[in-house]
């Protein structure tokens, strides 16, 4: 999935889900690319409000502890009376567990 | 059924009628004759509708390369049905607005609801590769109107029965049973009929919370029933004793979802649904 960033908020090391291109339509930075901190300098030099970045929920993951991601696991199934049946109904879990620990940041 | 009910929904001049410019549009829409030019002039009629419905093709709802600055391009980028189907959320979100008690807490988690339910589903829609994407958001804008209709119709008695249900961890759908011999998902396709929506929203209103029809699910119908679910997991802080339901078991087949397909659209939900609140506001 993707997410538009302001380009204010980018950080070097975000991964480009969308070609960064000109008015014209001309590929300026190509999808897929590692922005460098370089590449934000140049992307302010071109006036670009805004990139669309890759978001990888395992990297979102990354940044908690476990103790983190258990408490908000645990809050989540506060209000899930139900156990998984699937790999799907486990990933609906992760992306409940994912609301709950980035809004108690 | 509580004669009320009834009385509410034939009641002409009460909540029940569709605002002008919807009808007006699905007129000149069936008519095969009619240009973009013709749409373009009804829409214009109607100024606030008009500016609203180009934040709305220009928000992240629409993943749009470019941006739309006049009616005619959004009609030409986003397709008639889909045009319809926005100015019909923006007519749900008057509806809101005109609702007395309008920043009862109740109220405003059923709007954000709402507009959540159509966005995970729009933003599903998208993720799943669908060509015909056009109903998604108006499902789940839709999916609870029947809330909507019994807010409307009995203000503080039925704001007082949502919040007895997140009180006593009952489920909603059994007060409204004892109290009004019906439920939310039966009045609201009542509704729909009422406003002829096509069969497909209907049964959306109806069924959501099953997820099927008699044993049978769609990929609209398993969407529109995914995205009730996460947004209620999204609502778990001011939920209460509200539980979180499980999936009927059916959409799984249906979605055919790789694996961390929901979890990585976290942020894009997030982002997508703050969007759209901002937007579409009372």
């Amino acid at each position: 999935m993707a997410i538009s960033v302001n380009l204010d908020e980018l950080e070097p090391g975000s991964t480009l889900a969308e070609p960064v291109m000109n008015s014209f339509g001309q590929t300026l930075i190509a999808s897929g690319a590692e922005l460098t901190p370089k590449h934000i300098s140049i992307l302010k030099t071109w006036n670009i409000q805004s990139v669309k970045i890759k978001t990888d929920s395992n990297e979102i993951i990354g940044k908690y502890s476990d103790e983190q991601l258990l408490f908000a696991f645990e809050k989540l199934m506060q209000h899930v009376k139900w156990q998984p049946r699937n790999r799907n109904e486990e990933d609906l879990l992760k992306l409940g567990t994912l609301f709950f620990v980035e809004k108690k940041q | 059924m509580d004669k009320r009910i009834e009385y509410f929904l034939n009641k002409s001049r009460h909540f029940p009628t569709l605002p002008t410019i919807y009808t007006s549009l699905m007129n000149v829409l069936s008519n095969p004759r009619s240009t973009i030019q013709d749409v373009t002039d009804v829409i214009s009629r109607d100024q606030s509708s008009a500016s609203k419905l180009l934040k709305v093709a220009n928000s992240s709802l629409f993943s749009i390369q470019g941006k739309i600055n006049t009616i005619s391009q959004a009609v030409f980028y986003l397709g008639f049905n889909e045009v319809k189907n926005v100015l019909l959320a923006l007519s749900v979100m008057d509806i809101f607005s005109q609702i007395s008690n309008s920043r009862s807490a109740n109220i405003v988690h059923l709007w954000k609801h709402s507009i959540s339910v159509g966005v995970i589903s729009k933003l599903l829609s998208t993720r799943l590769g669908l060509k015909d994407s056009e109903d998604f958001f108006i499902s789940g804008i839709l999916h609870d109107i029947g809330k909507l209709f019994f807010l409307h119709s009995f203000k503080e008695e039925y704001d007082n029965l949502i919040t007895e249900a997140k009180d006593t961890s009952r489920r909603l759908i059994d007060l409204e049973f004892e109290k009004y011999g019906t439920t939310h998902d039966i009045v609201g396709g009542m509704l729909a009929e009422k406003w002829n929506l096509p069969l497909s929203l209907r049964n959306i209103i109806k069924y959501h919370n099953h997820g099927s029809i008699i044993g049978k699910t769609d990929i609209l119908l398993s969407t529109v029933h995914i995205s009730n679910i996460i947004s209620i997991m999204m609502a778990t802080d001011i939920l209460g004793d509200v539980f979180v339901p499980q999936p009927n078991f059916k959409v799984w087949s249906v979605l055919k979802l790789a694996p961390d397909t929901l979890a990585d659209m976290n942020q894009s939900i997030v982002s997508t649904t703050e969007d759209a609140f901002a937007i579409l506001k009372i």
